[in-house]
């Protein structure tokens, strides 16, 4: 064996993807981003996204310790959630055209989250996992996320703390007391100073940041805006045949669907998949023959467990699609309401603990972040809800 | 679905619209981490594959946009963000070189796998021994399998340079593998017996 080839073989097993380490670089960026300008609005907020935000000083004093979340085992069965699925798609092919924003006007979107968030004091961040070492601190951060959207180029978002966050125990909640309880991420007052001061050299910028607080609208240079997407991939396209509508997004090259065939060198496997066509059914942008094929398309992937009685964040309660994803060792829950086949909500729940970094140490059954999707309509301004 | 932009497309488009710079990020941040994975620690490795990406993005008007990839652009950002921390590199390979197979020496078919690990120390103590420059233009070399013109391209060097730093370094390895392979014999001859000689 020659010295390259050697070298070649030398630590490979390192190389493999990570992605937590992803996430984190992707807030990072995105972070990054706005502060140059524009507002970073990806398709899905599911995964990659990693909302911003801050707490009052009340609200650090009040503090509390978080009771884990801890999921039931339910009621799981494959052939279940076939039939589950299908009843859906009939519910969802009897749907309303959806109703997307004109020039002048915006889709307003809300959302609750939960998630575990880990932040290094006057540093990085990263949400659905923990960091480790420089000192960083991890708890759940609860949070309602806006958005104003349209087909023209000004934009809005809005993130606002609704809880203390919860540490996962009492003596690391001691530690971030004693340490002066900084805030995560950009979200820090420390780190908002530059954003405030950048946007305040920008006149196409409104930063409204204080403690428990992001909020900002942006409007983009002109001849740039989002068109009649806003912000959300274009689903017009797509097939609405479930087997055509399956392939297509196993072979997507748009990373504003999920993961790409592109970037990973060959079609999606079934989590991927599956992933990507729960994304499609919160599109707005989303018609009632494609939202019926989107069920129908999951009814036939496997690895699809049915949950019944599952409540999301909300606590309206429906039923989830579960499956498992072996790079992370979460098992993933998406909520339904099965009568009308509206998205409730969904949930990452740790199954594996250790299988990345960011969850060594972490109970099992720990549920890393919960969303309930409260819904969006039509409106005539940023102000509007 | 629509087609990709190539990435001095993208590049270009995201100095109006940032957002844009994001496809460079989708394409290229599994490579450049597991680059960087492969030279340091994980949390080093996850810290400077983020940076490499601020760095690159708040530095997007000076990339030649004629230019088709980024890669080599990106990967030279890398490498010179990890020459501040050759020092915790050289201690992460001299672990992994400690890392011996003595343990295992006498349990019955493992010997392949001790020669293995025998080897995989020796290169991880060659590789920590190795002038940072000439180690850049190697790994650059191998692990990010860029040609010698992109390693150019990506150091900021003529491609001459490349070539004789790669010749140094692949001449100072083999001196260093050939030494271990020598010692390994000796000391297996003296220790295990004939099972472990050659």
């Amino acid at each position: 064996m020659d010295d390259l080839t050697q070298i070649r073989d030398f630590r490979a097993e390192c190389a493999g993807d990570d992605p937590r380490a992803r996430a984190a670089a992707r807030r990072a960026l995105e972070a990054r981003f706005e502060m140059a300008g524009a507002v970073v609005r990806p398709a899905r907020t599911r995964r990659r996204h990693r909302g911003l935000f801050a707490l009052g000083g009340a609200v650090l004093a009040a503090a509390i310790v978080a009771a884990v979340i801890v999921v039931g085992s339910g009621s799981t069965a494959s052939p279940a959630a076939a039939e589950v699925l299908r009843r859906a798609a009939v519910a969802a092919g009897g749907g309303r055209q959806p109703e997307l924003p004109r020039p002048g006007q915006f889709f307003h979107a809300r959302r609750m989250t939960v998630e575990l968030e880990g932040w290094i004091p006057g540093g990085s961040s990263t949400g659905g996992g923990q960091l480790k070492g420089h000192g960083a601190f991890n708890a759940l951060i609860s949070k309602t996320t806006e958005s104003w959207s349209g087909p023209d180029r000004t934009m809005r978002d809005r993130e606002k703390m609704t809880a203390p966050p919860r540490f996962l125990s009492a003596s690391e909640r001691r530690r971030w007391q004693r340490a002066g309880s900084p805030l995560p991420g950009i979200f820090n007052p420390e780190n908002q100073r530059p954003l405030l001061e950048a946007a305040a050299r920008h006149d196409n910028q409104t930063l409204v940041a204080r403690p428990g607080l992001f909020d900002l609208e942006s409007t983009l240079p002109k001849g740039r805006g989002p068109g009649r997407n806003f912000g959300y991939p274009d689903a017009s396209r797509l097939p609405t045949r479930p087997e055509a509508l399956r392939r297509a997004i196993e072979h997507n090259r748009d990373p504003r669907f999920g993961y790409t065939a592109t970037e990973k060198g060959g079609p999606l496997g079934d989590e991927e998949t599956i992933y990507a066509l729960w994304g499609l059914l919160s599109n707005p942008s989303a018609t009632p023959a494609l939202r019926a094929a989107t069920f129908n398309a999951l009814a036939e992937l496997p690895g699809i467990e049915l949950r019944t009685g599952a409540k999301d964040l909300a606590g309206r309660e429906g039923d989830a699609i579960r499956y498992f994803e072996k790079s992370s060792g979460e098992a993933i829950e998406d909520i339904f309401d099965p009568a009308t086949a509206e998205v409730l909500g969904d949930r990452w729940i740790l199954i594996e603990p250790g299988k990345s970094p960011a969850t060594v140490g972490l109970p099992q059954g720990l549920v890393i972040r919960a969303n309930a999707y409260l819904g969006g309509k039509v409106v005539d301004s940023t102000r509007e809800r | 679905m629509h087609a990709q932009p190539l990435d001095g497309e993208a590049i270009a488009a995201s100095l109006s619209d940032p957002r844009a710079f994001g496809v460079i990020f989708e394409r290229h941040f599994d490579e450049i981490h597991g680059y960087l994975r492969r030279r340091l620690d994980r949390q080093l490795a996850d810290e400077l594959a983020s940076q490499t990406f601020l760095v690159a993005f708040d530095g997007r008007a000076r990339f030649d946009r004629r230019r088709a990839d980024a890669r080599p652009w990106l990967f030279g950002i890398a490498t010179n963000l990890t020459r501040n921390h050759r020092r915790r590199e050289i201690r992460e390979l001299r672990a992994l070189a400690e890392l011996a197979p003595e343990a295992v020496i006498g349990i019955e078919g493992v010997e392949a796998r001790v020669d293995a690990e025998r080897r995989r120390g020796a290169l991880a103590r060659a590789l920590a021994d190795l002038p940072a420059e000439e180690a850049d233009v190697l790994l650059l070399l191998v692990w990010a399998e860029l040609d010698q013109g992109e390693i150019a391209e990506a150091l900021g060097i003529p491609p001459g340079t490349v070539k004789s730093r790669l010749s140094r370094a692949r001449r100072r390895l083999r001196d260093d593998l050939e030494g271990a392979d020598d010692g390994a014999e000796s000391t297996n001859a003296t220790a295990g017996g004939a099972r472990w000689t050659t």
